[in-house]
């Protein structure tokens, strides 16, 4: 073997250690990170794992309700007429199915009472807070919302050119949804803390806020989104499709914590 | 001569492969749930805690959840709502502007309660049991509208209210 020879030995062997120290060293970090990375989830399994855990946390509620809360033999009626019938007089008669568990006496001048705050709870309506000045402006006295609680079908669109504030403190999530019926076409807003039927739903953040597809809607989840411009997005379900444009302003001279939504337009 | 080719495409497959994998990382952020901030507030000054908390009969829960339905849209309204109440002035503005002239809150049943947090205030006229409760009622807004008739809107929340007694303290 000539020294020539050795050589080339040495740097052929040198070589192959090199290459395969660096075929270890690139294959290592990818095996390792992919037998630790953590499964990242996408906004539609986060929002269907949060929905399905939500509406099993509703159905126990519920259990609860009529187990601890509802007089055992009655059931859960409404009080008052039917809907769109004149109000009998006071005092005509017991109503059927009515149940008052309250009496009525006053409070004595040893008692004294406050309000502190007053939220939904999960199993309540959208706007049917009686102490929230959004429900107040929003849902509680509008005659159409009571189109969504009975049978009727059909409300039509209510959101173009229609606002609706949301508190961006509130607890729970400070949400705004657009609710879009793709059966008759129909559309509303919603303020609420969470709910299940949004179509599109509006998150405020600091300076942005985020809006994204719900309630088996498709389209572009948006993160980032500018106080005060105008989008105009797609939203598709099946084979239905609709074009929102909207805006969502923040710091209303009212208040600072207010975020309002504004649908411009719906075209189906 | 095919060897190294090979090696070269078989490394660049590699640091492709490595670039990628570093890319699907992300950083998540902590989005914190807020809580009201009532329940944090003391409950008056001068306040000295219970040791044991006293309970709260349920009929004076119900007379309570009673009083604040019959207050409800009317001038004594702004009365039963606490220097904490957020939105409070927004509220009866909204009240005032859209409420119906005969529209009243009916406190259809009150479900559970808890005391959130109990103190003694002492007083010469006798020690005063301040208690903050969460109280669930299902409650019904009734109203008619000239157009479409009667009205209700059924809910249920639940309402943070904070009691003053006077002689039940220990």
């Amino acid at each position: 073997m000539t020294m020539k020879n050795a050589y080339k030995n040495i740097v052929r062997n040198t070589t192959r250690l090199i290459a395969i120290s660096f075929l270890i060293s690139t294959l290592l970090p990818p095996f390792t990170s992919f037998v630790h990375a953590e499964p990242v989830e996408t906004p539609e399994s986060f929002m269907a794992r949060k929905k399905s855990s939500y509406q099993a946390a509703l159905d126990a509620l519920k259990k609860e309700y009529r187990k601890w809360c509802v007089v055992a033999g009655k059931p859960v009626i409404p009080l008052g007429p039917e809907q769109g019938q004149g109000q009998p007089p006071e005092g005509a008669g017991k109503l059927p199915g009515e149940f008052e568990i309250v009496s009525t006496p006053g409070l004595g001048e040893d008692i004294y009472y406050e309000i502190e705050q007053v939220f939904n709870t999960w199993s309540s309506q959208d706007g049917t807070n009686p102490f929230s000045w959004v429900d107040v402006n929003g849902n509680l006295f509008s005659t159409s919302s009571s189109g969504r609680s009975s049978s009727s079908s059909s409300v039509g669109d209510q959101c173009s050119g229609k606002s609706i504030a949301f508190d961006t403190t509130a607890p729970g999530g400070p949400y705004a949804g657009i609710v879009l019926n793709e059966s008759n076409q129909s559309c509303r807003l919603a303020g609420f803390s969470y709910t299940s039927e949004s179509s599109v739903w509006f998150n405020s953040l600091a300076n942005k806020y985020q809006y994204g597809p719900g309630s088996s809607w498709s389209g572009s989840i948006i993160t980032n989104a500018q106080y005060g411009s105008t989008y105009v997005k797609t939203y598709s379900k099946g084979t239905n499709s609709v074009g929102i444009s909207f805006k969502v302003t923040n710091n209303t001279p009212a208040n600072a914590n207010t975020a309002v939504l504004t649908v411009n337009s719906v075209n189906w | 001569m095919k060897k190294p080719l090979l090696t070269t495409f078989a490394f660049s497959l590699i640091f492709v492969f490595t670039i990628m994998q570093a890319h699907a990382q992300e950083v998540r952020r902590i989005q914190p749930i807020k809580s009201p901030a009532s329940i944090d507030e003391p409950l008056a000054e001068g306040i000295k805690p219970v040791k044991e908390p006293i309970p709260i009969d349920r009929q004076t829960v119900e007379k309570t959840m009673q009083a604040i339905a019959d207050s409800w849209n009317s001038p004594d309204m702004v009365k039963t709502l606490g220097k904490n109440f957020y939105e409070k002035d927004r509220l009866m503005d909204s009240m005032n502007g859209k409420a119906p002239v005969d529209a009243r809150l009916r406190i259809m049943s009150v479900g559970s309660y808890r005391i959130i947090n109990q103190g003694i205030k002492l007083d010469p006229g006798g020690d005063l049991l301040i208690s903050r409760l969460s109280v669930i009622a299902k409650t019904q807004v009734e109203y008619n509208d000239p157009q479409n008739g009667f009205q209700r809107r059924q809910g249920e929340q639940e309402y943070i209210i904070k009691i003053t007694q006077k002689g039940v303290a220990q």
